[in-house]
């Protein structure tokens, strides 16, 4: 059935392709306005090699290739088609060597816009924000499959919806309605259940847990993910997606307010069993993430779902503003969140949170800007979150410097975060990362990274530090 | 200069460009398709490239009023418009041998002007940031023709060295208008040169508003 599916695809995506590129076959050129269509298809080649391997579950290298087509059509003035896919070829070696692959449509919608406002329909990626990681930017939700090195645009799901945006003077509202709900990618997680590692919680396999050659696995590292997803047609009304953005311009200072409403804030839910037996299980929060999964089930309901991915319906309230000021440009994204998320001993409560970024841009040389920021999240409840807890604040430093050898460009983008705890101010972890892209020719790049993760294991960056790794990348335009 | 700024512009236009950088003997393309407005004092105009592929759906805003201008570029791999802010104009535009400065509207009342040569077809005027204003070039001379206030040539200075230089072929179109048809850029320090050719303009057309909202960007 799944080939059937990626077959329709396939020639799907190829017949709009070639009528894309032959726009004359199919429309006359009108006077008034040409009609154009433009596309771009490039592939990318990727290696990933681990820095720290620390279990033999844990894989050593990635090698991914994907192609990428995407193309747009503009027949009218007012009218145009967007429509994106990708394959993905990925081999893992290492703790469990095996191939993942899949195909998807990543964006397809139609726009028809008329003199004072924009109408889209069907799967699109919204952003929202004036910060680049703002916390009003929660229209879609996360794709994990790429791992948290994914190229920018494909580290949202795109999801099904209407995007209407109304534009007077200087000022516009944008209102996204989905219908129903989209769900997170997680990697390879299609049927009603997975097996997932614990300590990277999205990396998950499909499987059949009695089969011979994951069978020994569910009694080490790796446990069942049950997935508690709302029906398309039963649950209709109860898993829209509804969102307000306002923006609005003045000189040098630009204002946003946005509100949403959606279902599935972006984390998984765990099982009450679990939760209880972990709750049980001696020792600190960091000793119990050291123990498996398994472990901590014992002697419950071994084998059973530990790990749920339900969503529920969360609320967005938030602003922003950007300000140019001395050859400084400000910007600054604030949210309030009530959202159901997993207390120390991970049962699940509605936490209101306060999650603000803000960014200072300057330019020190020509083509070198340095950004300072912050990202901060505090937890407004009595209770802790596990890894949150109180709140965090995460400051940063970023740079973004274009060196041109002749036509030739390199890109250094160097970017350093720490984490610091709110309740005790010193820092518990940081995350490097730096990458390099050097474009020869218009039709190709190549980048190499470095991501360096380190904390305690209960801290966000520690708890994936064993993910700290090199990148070789090569994208060719075709 | 008040004649130079004052010229007579289309209240809208459509066009596609040719932006051609030339580095040493390697030569690149890029394309673009520019729609552009003018409304009393302000000015617009948004650029979205269609080739090559690397670039493809990046749009550059520029809205400016005659003491400011504000510029916006959409990337289509963020799938966000980032603003340029005042103190990024040093920064080059696509890799061009221009920078988001030379982009930008000048307002006149930031400089002062002297008449430095004068001929039969030209005046030569070169114009110096008044103090307070932000500029990476020390002067601009300019090159105006007589007859229509048309600049056909600037030259930039940094310091007292001849930084850069951007010549103007004009075309008289609808019989009214003194549009650029070609612009040359000629970067003196490295050699590097970068041509702008307008190769197809309708002008005052209707354009909608749409087109010049940072809000739309990434939208068509």
């Amino acid at each position: 059935m799944k080939k059937f599916f990626s077959l329709i695809f396939y020639a799907i995506s190829l017949l709009f392709y070639l009528l894309f590129l032959f726009p004359n076959f199919t429309y006359a050129e009108s006077e008034e306005f040409t009609p154009f269509s433009s596309s771009s298809f490039y592939s990318l080649t990727r290696f990933f090699l681990d820095l720290k391997k620390d279990n033999s579950f844990e894989d050593l290298a990635e090698f991914k290739q994907r192609f990428f087509l995407e193309t747009n059509y503009k027949p009218s003035e007012k009218f145009s088609i967007l429509f994106s896919g990708k394959l993905d070829l990925n081999y893992f070696y290492g703790g469990f060597s095996r191939f993942q692959n899949f195909f998807d449509v990543h964006e397809a919608y139609f726009s028809f816009s008329g003199e004072i406002f924009s109408l889209s329909g069907g799967r699109k990626i919204v952003s929202w924000g004036i910060c680049d990681g703002s916390p009003l930017d929660v229209v879609n939700r996360p794709d994990f499959r790429d791992g948290i090195f994914a190229e920018q645009k494909f580290l949202k799901t795109p999801g099904i919806l209407l995007d209407l945006s109304l534009l007077f003077g200087s000022s516009s509202l944008q209102v996204v309605y989905e219908p129903f709900f989209t769900p997170p990618q997680f990697v390879d997680i299609k049927g009603d259940w997975a097996i997932m590692n614990w300590r990277s919680l999205y990396i998950a396999f499909e499987g059949d847990k009695s089969s011979d050659q994951l069978k020994p696995l569910l009694d080490g590292q790796f446990q069942p993910v049950v997935k508690k997803y709302p029906s398309l047609f039963s649950d209709l009304l109860k898993s829209f997606g509804l969102g307000f953005y306002f923006s609005s311009r003045m000189e040098l200072l630009q204002l946003v307010f946005a509100a949403y409403t959606g279902f599935g804030f972006p984390l998984p839910f765990f099982d009450p069993v679990f939760s209880q037996e972990f709750a049980r299980t001696p020792g600190t929060l960091e000793q119990k993430l050291d123990i498996s999964a398994a472990e901590i089930l014992e002697p419950a309901s071994r084998g059973e779902s530990f790990l749920k991915l339900e969503p529920k319906r969360y609320y967005m309230l938030g602003g922003g503003w950007s300000y140019d000021i001395s050859g400084f440009l400000l910007k600054n994204d604030l949210a309030f969140f009530v959202s159901p998320l997993p207390d120390l001993n991970l049962n699940i409560k509605n936490f209101p949170l306060l999650s603000l970024a803000f960014d200072i841009e300057k330019e020190i040389i020509p083509n070198l800007i340095s950004i300072a920021g912050t990202r901060t999240t505090i937890n407004l409840s009595r209770d802790k979150i596990v890894f949150l807890e109180r709140g965090i604040i995460l400051p940063s430093i970023s740079l973004r410097y274009e060196i041109y050898f002749g036509q030739s460009s390199l890109s250094l983008l160097p970017a350093f975060i720490l984490d610091i705890p709110i309740e005790s101010p010193k820092i518990r972890g940081n995350f490097f990362v730096f990458t390099s892209l050097f474009k020869p020719y218009d039709f190709l790049e190549i980048s190499v990274g470095l991501f360096l993760l380190s904390g305690k294991r209960t801290s966000p960056f520690g708890f994936f530090k064993d993910n700290s790794s090199v990148l070789f990348s090569l994208k060719l335009y075709i | 200069m008040k004649n130079v700024d004052s010229q007579a512009i289309p209240t809208s236009s459509e066009s596609s460009v040719k932006m051609i950088i030339r580095k040493g003997n390697d030569v690149r393309e890029r394309k673009m398709i520019v729609y552009t407005k003018s409304d009393g004092d302000m000015r617009y105009s948004v650029s979205k490239f269609i080739e090559p592929a690397d670039v493809r759906g990046t749009q550059f805003l520029q809205i400016s009023k005659k003491s400011e201008t504000l510029q916006f570029l959409f990337l289509p791999s963020l799938n966000k418009s980032r603003r340029i802010a005042g103190g990024q104009k040093k920064t080059s535009f696509m890799g061009s041998e221009l920078t988001y400065e030379d982009m930008e509207r000048k307002n006149i009342q930031d400089y002062e002007y002297k008449l430095i040569k004068e001929d039969e077809n030209l005046y030569v005027v070169e114009s110096t940031p008044k103090k307070g204003v932000d500029s990476q070039y020390s002067k601009a001379v300019f090159y105006v023709r007589k007859d229509d206030f048309a600049v056909l040539k600037t030259e930039l200075y940094k310091g007292e060295k001849l930084f850069k230089v951007i010549e103007n072929e004009i075309t008289k179109v609808e019989g009214k208008y003194n549009i650029p048809t070609r612009t040359y850029v000629k970067n003196i320090e490295n050699g590097n040169e970068t041509e702008l050719i307008i190769e197809n303009i309708k002008v005052d057309i209707k354009v909608q508003d749409k087109y010049f909202s940072p809000d739309f960007l990434g939208k068509w």
